[in-house]
C-alpha cells in the first residue's frame, strides 16, 4: 500500500509540470551598417549570417538544424534617400533556392509539442489510474498545451523576415528559411527589392556569413 | 478473470488520455463562414483628386503565412475579399472619377508595354497595384492559467486564463500613371485590433467585428493618404 502510495505521489510531481512558456530572445537591434561584411546596393544595406543550434534554441526553443532548415538571420537598413520596399517572401538562396513557407516549418514543430503532450498525458493517466483525468488537470494541460502551440506560430512569426516598406533610416531585421539539404560551400542571400517612386526592382545580394 | 479485467481497465485509461491538445470547443455552433466584408458608406466622399479612371489590379498575398493554421479554428481560403473591399473603398471615396476592377495579376516586373497593353484593353488612365503583407490572427494566452481556478461550461471543466485575439492588417501599394510610368502616390498602411477573450474562443460574430474594426481604420488611412501625399497631377 506504501508503495502504490509513493507511487502516486512521485507520479503527480512528474505529470504536474510547469506552465509551458517559451523563454526566448528577441532579436537585438542592430543596423545592418553596424555589422562586419555586410553589402550595399544602392543606398541600402544588407547583413546575413546563419545561427548556430545553441542561437536557434534561444530563438525558437528548437533546434531547427536538424529538423533540415537552415535560419539565415538578415537585417536590411535604409541610407538611401527614398522609401524602398523590399520582397523578404521571395528571398532566394543562391539564386534558384526560394524560402520555405513559414507553415511548412511551423506546423512539424508543432505536431511533434501535441504528440509529446498527448503522449504524456496518457502515460500519466495510466499510471495515476485515471486520477489526472478525475481532477481536471488533463483538460488544464490540454488547453495550456495549445497555448504554447499558438506561441510557437506566434513567436515564428514575430521573427520571420516580412515584406516591408522601409522609410530613410528604417532597418527590419528577422530570419529567412531554407531547406539546408541543397547547400553548398559559400551561400548567397537575394532579395528583390524597389525604389518606390519607380518600377525597376533590383536585387540585394549578400553572402551569407557563418 | 481478474487479470483480463485489469487490463482492460488500463486500456480503457490509457484511451482516456489520448485526448489530444485541442482548445476549448466554440461555444455556440458556427453554422456560417465569417463575413469580414463591410459595405463602405457612401456619406464619407472626398474631394475628388485625379479626374482619371483608375483600375484596381488582383491583389499579391504576401504574407508570410495564412490567416489562422491551427486545427480547429477558422481556415481560410483565399482574401479575395479585401481585394473586393479595396475596389469599393476607392470607388466609393470620391478620389477618382472612375475606378474599374481589373481581374487580371500585375507582372513582378511592371513596363511600358504592360501599362500600355491596360489602357488599351481597359481604357484606364492609371492601375492601382497592391501587395497584402499581413492579414493574419494571432490568439495569445495571458497570465498563467496553472495558478487561476478552473471553470466550468457545459458540464466541462476547462482552465481559466485570459487571452488576446489580435487581427494585423496591412498593404502596401502603388498608384501608377499610364503614360512613362509615373508613380503617382505609394505607401504603407497598417492596422491592427486585439480584443480579450475569456475562453480563448471566437465567435464568427466577433470575428467579423474583429475583422472589420482594423480594416475600416486601415482603408480611411489609405484614402486619406492617397489624399493627401498622392502628387498632384497638372491639366
Amino acid at each position: 500500500m506504501k508503495l502504490i502510495i509513493s507511487l502516486l505521489l512521485v507520479v503527480s510531481f512528474v505529470f504536474s509540470k510547469d506552465e509551458k512558456r517559451m523563454d526566448l530572445i528577441d532579436i537585438p537591434f542592430k543596423e545592418a551598417s553596424m555589422l562586419e561584411g555586410y553589402s550595399n546596393v544602392k543606398g541600402i544595406d544588407i547583413h546575413a549570417r546563419v545561427i548556430n543550434e545553441d542561437e536557434q534554441e534561444s530563438y525558437f526553443d528548437e533546434d531547427l538544424t536538424s529538423d533540415g532548415i537552415y535560419p539565415v538571420l538578415t537585417r536590411i537598413t535604409n541610407n538611401s534617400k527614398s522609401k524602398v520596399l523590399v520582397y523578404s517572401v521571395d528571398a532566394t538562396l543562391n539564386k534558384r533556392l526560394l524560402t520555405l513557407p513559414l507553415q511548412k516549418i511551423i506546423e512539424p514543430y508543432q505536431k511533434k509539442v501535441a504528440l509529446k503532450g498527448a503522449l504524456l498525458g496518457a502515460v500519466g493517466n495510466v499510471i495515476s489510474f485515471g486520477m489526472r483525468v478525475a481532477s481536471g488537470a488533463d483538460d488544464k494541460e490540454a488547453a495550456e498545451a495549445q497555448a504554447y502551440i499558438e506561441e510557437i506560430r506566434n513567436e515564428f512569426y514575430s521573427k520571420s523576415l516580412k515584406e516591408q516598406l522601409l522609410y530613410p533610416g528604417d532597418t527590419i531585421s528577422g530570419f529567412v528559411f531554407f531547406d539546408n539539404k541543397k547547400l553548398k560551400g559559400d551561400n548567397q542571400l537575394a532579395i528583390k527589392m524597389q525604389f518606390m517612386n519607380s518600377l525597376k526592382k533590383y536585387n540585394l545580394e549578400t553572402k551569407i556569413l557563418p | 478473470m481478474k487479470k483480463q479485467l485489469l487490463s482492460l481497465f488500463a486500456i480503457a485509461i490509457l484511451f482516456i488520455g489520448c485526448g489530444g491538445v485541442n482548445a476549448p470547443s466554440v461555444q455556440e455552433k458556427v453554422s456560417k463562414r465569417p463575413s469580414m466584408l463591410y459595405q463602405p458608406g457612401s456619406y464619407e466622399r472626398m474631394k475628388m483628386k485625379y479626374p482619371l479612371k483608375v483600375g484596381i489590379l488582383k491583389l499579391n498575398d504576401k504574407r508570410v503565412f495564412p490567416f489562422y493554421t491551427s486545427d480547429g479554428f477558422f481556415r481560410e481560403k483565399d482574401i479575395s475579399g479585401l481585394e473586393q473591399l479595396t475596389y469599393l473603398e476607392l470607388k466609393r471615396s470620391g478620389l477618382f472619377e472612375k475606378v474599374i476592377s481589373i481581374n487580371e495579376t500585375a507582372p513582378f516586373e511592371i513596363t511600358d508595354d504592360f501599362l500600355q497593353k491596360m489602357n488599351q484593353k481597359y481604357n484606364v488612365d492609371m492601375i492601382f497595384v497592391f501587395d497584402v503583407t499581413n492579414f493574419n490572427l494571432f490568439r495569445t494566452k495571458q497570465g498563467s492559467s496553472m495558478t487561476a481556478s478552473s471553470f466550468v461550461d457545459n458540464n466541462k471543466e476547462y482552465a481559466q486564463g485570459a487571452f488576446t485575439m489580435e487581427l494585423l492588417s496591412s498593404m502596401v501599394g502603388q498608384l501608377i500613371y499610364y503614360d512613362g510610368g509615373y508613380v503617382v502616390w505609394s505607401g504603407e498602411v497598417k492596422r491592427a485590433n486585439k480584443i480579450p477573450v475569456s475562453t480563448g474562443d471566437l465567435t464568427s460574430k466577433q470575428l467579423s467585428l474583429l475583422a472589420k474594426n482594423a480594416l475600416k481604420p486601415m482603408f480611411d488611412e489609405l484614402k486619406k493618404h492617397i489624399a493627401t501625399t498622392g502628387k498632384r497631377m497638372a491639366q
